[in-house]
């Protein structure tokens, strides 16, 4: 209970880590995904990608 | 806070010069400093006045509170009674200035030293304390630890003192440290110690203590002996809550694991090669292959359960051959779509009798955010031109992915603050111990 009320000299930290704490388990709930992304597609006016187009996709050739 | 120097109500007479030095304590003062000619000397109840040494060394500035003057320390009004200028005897560039403090209220005596700006006030205690084999003293709260060691020699005294302070050169005085506080005995013939017990004092303490400007305070240099490190007052919760805070993210980030990863899709598919069409330039020369993107590949349809991260999952059986897959998942409802690109290559031998390899048969990739419902993934396999052999691939889909770069970076944000603080006081106790002959941080060749 005196470590607990001893937390008082931290409590600006304490609200920081609780807000960093929710924050990671909120985007680990909805699968967001913090640093970068792996989705290549970019959302047109719709909010949905565009159909695949082949031309121009490869990025990758080997030596 | 303070009064300005009041007249003292006794005086003597200066053996040396004659001039008047004025005093407060007519009961205990028996040993006086001579501001006006540096002569320290004893006038004692009976006899004629025995002159005791000439200071040489005379400070170029006015001490920083001047005899006298009263000031408020802990509740307690103090008035500055004496003065005193001392150095280490084995190394003179060590020295300090020390004030004698006389509580008003009961006449009980105290000193305020400084040192490179770093105060610490100084109450004697009758208390003996035990000093350990390795320099250590242990009280129940905490452990002291040796600090220095040395002889004073002294420079200057001026003002009243109730004892001869010229008799404290043959004291050795050990310090022994807990920062903020210290304990200091003074050791004479190996038999009788005296103990003292002080405390750092920040400057600003002091200057509003004794009514003075910061300014007009010795600048502060160095870390001092007694002197706390950067957040002492709550590191050690925060240190704590630090810890379980990032052991709670990697507890969730394991749960979450658990919970999640659910595969809803997992199937092996042929890439068949197309004939390569050979290319000639205007002049009829062959021109340069470029890779040869293969037929599309359509998945069937699978489900995804719940709104969340996607991992899609690669392996391509490839052997001195590399495939790239870039790949596109379509939400069979909206048309959504998401896109990601995998690349698999592996190289293998022999070379003078020792095998190698390089590179990786598989991959995958974490895409974000993607909303429930019935989905498929199409497949534009890509590969060398010429190439001629089909290759196979496996393509497998968790739901409720988790990021582990969530839990990297949470950690990072959470033990930002903590890390720098301990580097900081890591910095500030190796600076510290700087100035000691006993550190701990000195290596056992130096």
């Amino acid at each position: 209970m005196d470590w607990l009320r001893s937390l008082w000299k931290i409590r600006f930290y304490a609200l920081f880590a609780a807000l960093t704490y929710g924050g990671f388990v909120w985007a680990g709930l909805s699968g967001l995904r913090l640093l970068g992304d792996d989705n290549e597609q970019e959302p047109n006016l719709n909010g949905t990608g565009g159909s695949h187009g082949s031309g121009g996709r490869a990025t990758y050739f080997h030596k | 806070m303070s009064a300005p120097p009041s007249m003292a109500p006794a005086a003597v007479k200066c053996p040396d010069c004659g001039h008047e030095v004025r005093y407060y304590d007519a009961v205990h003062s028996a040993f006086f400093g001579c501001r006006k000619c540096n002569t320290f000397f004893e006038y004692p109840e009976t006899g004629a006045p025995k002159k005791l040494r000439k200071f040489k060394d005379v400070p170029r500035q006015k001490p920083t509170l001047a005899l006298g003057s009263t000031g408020q320390l802990e509740g307690n009004t103090y008035r500055v009674t004496g003065y005193m200028w001392r150095c280490e005897v084995k190394n003179a560039s060590y020295r300090w200035e020390e004030f004698q403090l006389r509580e008003e209220a009961t006449g009980a005596y105290r000193q305020l030293a400084v040192f490179q700006g770093h105060w610490l006030l100084i109450t004697p205690t009758e208390e003996q304390y035990r000093v350990s084999m390795g320099g250590v003293v242990e009280v129940p709260e905490t452990d002291f630890r040796l600090y220095n060691r040395y002889s004073p020699h002294i420079l200057y005294a001026a003002g009243e003192f109730d004892w001869n302070v010229l008799a404290d050169e043959s004291l050795t005085i050990s310090e022994y440290i807990s920062p903020p506080l210290m304990l200091v005995r003074e050791r004479q013939n190996k038999k009788h110690n005296h103990w003292f017990k002080a405390r750092h004092l920040e400057p600003q303490e002091v200057a509003a203590a004794f009514g003075l400007p910061p300014e007009q305070l010795p600048y502060r240099t160095g870390v001092g002996a007694a002197q706390p490190a950067p957040g002492q007052r709550y590191w050690t919760q925060l240190s704590t809550f630090a810890l379980l805070m990032a052991l709670l993210v990697v507890l969730t980030h394991l749960y979450l694991m658990l919970w999640g990863n659910e595969p809803v899709f997992n199937r092996e598919f042929v890439s068949e090669p197309t004939p390569v069409q050979s290319v000639t330039d205007s002049l009829g020369n062959p021109l340069l292959a470029t890779p040869a993107e293969r037929t599309v590949l359509v998945s069937p349809s699978f489900t995804v359960p719940g709104t969340g991260a996607l991992t899609v999952k690669l392996w391509a059986d490839v052997n001195n051959n590399w495939v790239e897959l870039p790949f596109s998942l379509v939400n069979e409802q909206t048309g959504q779509q998401f896109a990601a690109t995998g690349s698999m290559e592996y190289y293998a031998g022999v070379e003078e009798g020792e095998s190698w390899s390089e590179g990786t048969r598989d991959t995958e990739k974490l895409l974000s955010s993607v909303p429930a419902g019935p989905y498929h993934l199409n497949f534009y396999p890509i590969t060398e031109p010429t190439s001629p052999a089909p290759i196979q691939f496996r393509a497998t889909v968790e739901a409720r992915a988790t990021a582990g770069s969530n839990a990297a970076l949470a950690l990072v944000v959470l033990l930002l603050y903590p890390g720098i603080l301990y580097a900081r006081r890591a910095f500030h106790e190796s600076s510290r111990w700087e100035n000691s002959d006993f550190s701990p941080y000195a290596s056992s060749d130096s």
